[in-house]
C-alpha cells in the first residue's frame, strides 16, 4: 500500500484478549515520519491496550507490526525504547531532585576519561543544545522538581528526542496544561514534525485533535471505526464515531422538582447548589478541575465559604463540611479507605463521636447500625470485623458509600462513584444514589463518562475551559448525549457557537 | 463434610500467624526452662519482671507512635533527663513533686517532638534524632555529668517503690500493669484509638473523615514522652539516683519490642498486648542466654537476629496478602 511505503510504524490486524474481554479486534493503522496522528476513543475503546502493545508492555495475540521497514514485536518497554519509540505518559517520569541537564541525559551522561566519571560540564552543554534545538528556554542547572508541569513535560520530550525517538507517543499531554502552555506544546510538536519525528497524539480533547493532527483514527470496542484526514471532517463526525449510536436513556424519568438548597457555594462560572431530592451531574474532560472543585466543597482544598440554611460555614477542613451534612466519595478508593481497619470502623470513621460513650465506642450500637447497612448495600462478605483491605474493589466502594448513609449526611459529593467496579456493584450504587435523592438528599456527582451521568441526573453542569455552564435540566426524552459530548470536548468556551447556555453569571464585561 | 476440617486447619494456621509472637515467646521460655535449672527460680522470674517493667512502659508509648505511622528515637534520652529532673526536684521539694515534675518533663519533651513532626512536618526519624542528642546533652549539662542522689540519698519512700512487692508482684511492675489497662482501653476500645489507627493506616482517608490528623499524630509523640517520663522516674527509683548517662539504647529495645509484637513500621497496625509479648521475648532471650553462660556480646547478636527474623516473617505474610 502507498501509505505504508513511507510509514515509520505500520500496525496490521492487532488482536488482544484479556480472558473473556476482547480489548482489540483487528486494529490496523500507520503513522509516517513528520506526521501527527490523533488517536481518540472512549474509555475501554482499546486505546491504552494498543499503546501498551506498541510500547512492549503487552504482546498481541495476533497481528503484525512493522517499524521502519523491519519486523517489530517488542517484548518489553526496554526493547521499544531501543527501537526509538518513546511514550510520554500523563505521570511524567523524572528524578525530581536532579537537574534538568541530568534528566535530559539520564542514563546517557557523557563520560570523562577512562574512569566511570560523568563530565557534568559536557552534560550541561549537550542538554542546553538539545533544549535549544527544540526552542525550549529552560535552565539546564535548575532542579527539575521545582519546575512547573509544562516545563517538566518539555524536558521529558527533549530526553526522548535526545535518544533519537522516531515515534513519540503523547498520552493526554494537555490534561494538566493551561491555554498558553498548550500553545507552546503545539509549537514543540511542530518542531518535532519538522525534524521528521512521527507523533501519535492521544486525547479526549477533540478540538485540539482537530487543530493539531494531520489524521485522526477513532477506536470503539477494539476496532478502528473512523480514519479521517484533516479538513475532511467536522467535530460532530468524530463525536459520533467515538460514541456510536446514542445510548437509549434506559431510565427515562422526569427530573425531580428542585427542592430547597441544602448547601450552596460559589464555583468558577457561577453558583452551585445541592437541592433536596435532586441529582446534579458534573462533566468535563480529564484535568477540567472538577475534582478540585468537589474536594473544595468538602473543605479539603483552599479555605472557602459554604452557605447552608443554618447560615454560612467557614470550611477550614472536612470536619466542618461533615458537620454541615456533607459527604464525599473521592474518585480513587485508596484515598478514602483504611485497608487495615475493619469494615465497621471504616464506615463509622467520620461519626466516631456519635458512637462513643465517655470516650468508649459502643460496639453494640455500632453493629446495630452497620449490619443493616451492609445488608442494604450487599457488602460481602457480611462480616463487619473483616479488614476493609480484604474486600473486592466494588465492595470497598460500597463501604465508602455506606460511610455517608450512617450519619445525618444530607448532601453527597461523588467523584466517579462507579469507576472501576463490577457491573453488579455499579447497578447497586446507582440505585442507592437514586434512593438517597428520593429520600430528600441532595447529590452532586462527577463522571468523565457522560452516559453514566445522563442516566442518573436531573440537571447537568458542563465544565468548559475552567468554567461551569448553567445547569441543563433533564429533557423529558433524556439528554442528547452526542450534542453534549460535542460541547464538552471543547476546551475554550469562546470557540463555542452558539453558546451552549448562558453562564450563570456574566463573566465580566469582556 | 471434608470442608469443615480443612477450614478448621486454615483457621488454626491463621490464628498461629496472627499470634506468632506468643508462639515465639513460649518457645524461648520453654528453652530457657529446659536449658537452665535456675531459670524458673523465684529470684530469676522476679528479675525478669523487673527488667521487663521499664521497657514495657516505654514500648507501650512507642506502640502508639508506630501505629500513628511515626517513629521515636528520643525516648531513651527522655528517660535519663526526666529521671534526673525527678531526682533533683525530689531532693528540694519532696517525693510527690519530684515524681510529678519528672513525668511532666517527659510529657513536655514528647509534646516538642510531636510539634516538630506534626506541625513543622519534620521527618520523625530526623526530628527525634535531633531531640535524642539535645536531651542527653541537657541532662549532662544540668547534672554536670554526675548522678543526682543527694548527700543522704533519695528519700526512702521513693526507693521503697523499687523494693517492695504487693500481692507478690514488685510495685515497679504494677506500674506497667495499670498503664496497660488504661492504654489498652485508649487504643482498642476508645474513639481515640480508631482515629490513631486511621491516621497511621491512611492519613488522607482520616483527613477526609474529618479527623484532625496533625493533632492525633502529635498526641502519639506526647504520649510516648509521657511514658518515657514515667519510665524515667521508675529507673531513678531502681538506680537510687538520677543518672544522666542511663537508659542509653532503651529506645531501640522499645522499638524492637513493638516490631516483634507484629506492628508495621508503615503504621496503622499493632496491638498493645503483643508489644508486651515482644518485650518479654527480648528480656527472656537475654536472661536465658545469660543463665546459660553465653557471652553478653553474643546475646546482642541473638536479639538482633530475632528482630530480623520477625521483620522477614512480617514481609512474607504481607507479600502473601497481595
Amino acid at each position: 500500500m502507498d501509505a505504508d511505503a513511507d510509514a515509520i510504524l505500520t500496525v496490521r490486524d492487532l488482536t488482544k484478549s484479556f480472558g473473556e474481554t476482547r480489548a482489540l479486534r483487528g486494529v490496523g493503522l500507520n503513522v509516517a515520519a513528520g506526521e501527527v496522528l490523533g488517536l481518540v476513543g472512549g474509555n475501554g475503546a482499546g486505546k491504552s491496550t494498543l499503546l501498551k502493545i506498541v510500547t512492549g508492555v503487552y504482546q498481541a495475540d495476533r497481528g503484525t507490526m512493522v517499524l521502519a521497514g523491519q519486523d517489530y514485536r517488542p517484548r518489553s518497554p526496554f526493547e521499544a525504547a531501543e527501537r526509538h519509540i518513546a511514550l510520554i505518559p500523563q505521570e511524567l517520569r523524572v528524578v525530581p531532585a536532579m537537574s534538568v541537564a541530568d534528566n535530559v541525559m539520564l542514563g546517557h551522561w557523557p563520560r570523562r576519561g577512562a574512569l566511570p566519571l560523568v563530565d557534568a560540564r559536557a552534560a550541561r552543554a549537550e542538554a542546553r543544545a538539545r533544549l535549544a534545538a527544540l526552542g525550549l528556554d529552560i535552565d539546564p542547572r535548575a532542579e527539575i522538581g521545582s519546575l512547573p508541569f509544562a516545563a517538566r513535560q518539555s524536558v521529558v520530550i527533549a530526553r526522548a528526542v535526545a535518544r533519537d525517538a522516531r515515534l513519540l507517543i503523547l498520552d493526554e499531554p494537555t490534561a494538566a496544561l493551561g491555554e498558553a502552555e498548550v500553545d507552546r506544546l503545539f509549537d514543540l510538536i511542530a518542531r518535532l514534525k519538522a525534524r521528521g519525528t512521527a507523533v501519535i497524539y492521544v486525547s479526549h480533547r477533540l478540538d485540539e485533535i482537530e487543530r493539531l493532527c494531520d489524521r485522526v483514527v477513532a477506536l470503539r470496542d477494539g476496532q478502528v471505526v473512523a480514519s479521517l484526514v484533516r479538513g475532511g471532517y467536522r467535530l460532530h463526525d468524530l463525536v459520533v464515531a467515538i460514541s456510536g449510536q446514542p445510548a437509549v436513556q434506559a431510565h427515562a424519568h422526569t427530573p425531580a422538582a428542585p427542592g430547597p438548597a441544602l448547601v450552596a457555594a460559589d464555583a468558577p462560572g457561577g453558583r452551585l447548589a445541592l437541592r433536596a431530592g435532586r441529582i446534579g451531574g458534573l462533566h468535563g474532560l480529564l484535568g477540567s478541575g472538577i475534582e478540585d472543585l468537589l474536594r473544595g466543597l468538602f473543605g479539603a482544598g483552599a479555605r472557602r465559604r459554604l452557605d447552608t440554611p443554618a447560615g454560612a460555614v467557614d470550611l477550614t477542613g472536612p470536619a466542618r463540611a461533615i458537620a454541615a451534612g456533607l459527604g464525599y466519595v473521592p474518585s480513587e478508593r485508596r484515598r478514602a479507605i483504611v485497608p487495615a481497619l475493619s469494615v465497621r470502623d471504616n464506615i463509622v470513621l467520620p461519626h466516631l463521636a456519635r458512637y462513643a460513650r465517655a470516650g468508649t465506642l459502643d460496639r453494640r450500637a455500632l453493629d446495630a447500625a452497620v449490619v443493616p447497612l451492609m445488608e442494604r448495600l450487599d457488602i460481602r462478605p457480611r462480616n463487619p470485623a473483616l479488614p476493609a483491605g480484604t474486600l473486592s474493589g466494588g465492595n470497598q466502594q460500597k463501604v465508602l458509600f455506606a460511610r455517608w448513609l450512617l450519619g445525618t449526611t444530607h448532601s453527597l459529593l461523588l467523584d466517579e462513584p462507579t469507576h472501576g467496579v463490577d457491573v453488579g456493584a455499579k447497578a447497586l450504587i446507582k440505585a442507592q444514589i437514586r434512593a438517597f435523592a428520593a429520600a430528600g438528599g441532595g447529590v452532586l456527582m462527577h463522571s468523565v463518562e457522560l452516559d453514566d451521568l445522563t442516566e442518573l441526573v436531573d440537571e447537568l453542569f458542563l465544565m468548559i475551559g475552567g468554567r461551569l455552564t448553567a445547569p441543563q435540566e433533564r429533557p423529558a426524552a433524556g439528554y442528547d448525549t452526542i450534542a453534549l459530548k460535542e460541547l464538552a470536548c471543547h476546551t475554550d468556551p469562546m470557540s463555542l457557537q452558539p453558546p451552549p447556555a448562558a453562564p450563570l453569571e456574566a463573566p465580566g464585561a469582556g | 463434610m471434608s470442608g469443615a476440617p480443612r477450614s478448621a486447619a486454615l483457621r488454626l494456621a491463621r490464628a498461629l500467624v496472627h499470634n506468632a509472637p506468643i508462639l515465639v515467646l513460649v518457645i524461648i521460655f520453654a528453652t530457657g526452662a529446659l536449658m537452665s535449672d535456675r531459670f524458673l527460680s523465684p529470684v530469676n522470674l522476679r528479675n525478669i519482671l523487673l527488667q521487663a517493667s521499664i521497657i514495657s512502659v516505654l514500648a507501650m508509648g512507642m506502640t502508639f507512635v508506630i501505629i500513628s505511622g511515626g517513629f521515636d528515637l528520643s525516648v531513651g534520652s527522655i528517660v535519663a533527663a526526666s529521671g534526673c529532673v525527678a531526682a533533683w526536684t525530689m531532693l528540694h521539694l519532696g517525693v510527690a513533686a519530684g515524681v510529678l515534675v519528672g513525668v511532666v518533663a517527659g510529657l513536655a519533651a514528647g509534646i516538642v517532638n510531636g510539634a516538630l513532626i506534626a506541625w513543622l512536618r519534620l521527618n520523625p526519624f530526623i526530628a527525634t534524632l535531633g531531640t535524642v542528642v539535645i536531651l542527653r546533652g541537657l541532662a549532662l549539662l544540668f547534672t554536670e555529668g554526675q548522678p543526682i542522689s543527694g548527700e543522704a540519698g533519695l528519700p526512702a519512700v521513693f526507693l521503697d517503690y523499687a523494693r517492695t512487692s504487693v500481692l507478690g508482684i514488685p510495685l515497679l511492675t504494677w506500674t506497667p500493669i495499670v498503664l496497660f489497662l488504661i492504654l489498652g482501653w485508649a487504643l482498642h476500645l476508645s474513639a481515640y484509638g480508631k482515629k490513631l489507627y486511621a491516621v497511621g493506616g491512611n492519613a488522607e482517608a482520616a483527613f477526609l473523615s474529618g479527623i484532625p490528623v496533625d493533632r492525633i499524630r502529635a498526641s502519639a509523640f506526647a504520649l510516648a514522652g509521657l511514658t518515657a517520663g514515667i519510665a524515667g522516674v521508675m529507673l531513678a527509683a531502681r538506680l537510687q539516683s538520677g543518672q544522666p548517662t542511663a537508659a542509653e539504647g532503651y529506645e531501640l529495645n522499645a522499638i524492637a519490642a513493638v516490631i516483634l509484637g507484629g506492628a508495621s513500621l508503615r503504621g496503622g497496625e499493632g496491638r498493645l498486648a503483643m508489644t508486651i509479648v515482644g518485650v518479654f521475648i527480648i528480656v527472656i532471650l537475654g536472661n536465658a542466654l545469660n543463665l546459660m553462660g553465653v557471652n553478653s556480646y553474643w546475646q546482642r547478636i541473638a536479639v538482633g537476629a530475632v528482630i530480623l527474623l520477625a521483620a522477614a516473617a512480617d514481609q512474607i505474610k504481607r507479600s502473601r496478602r497481595h
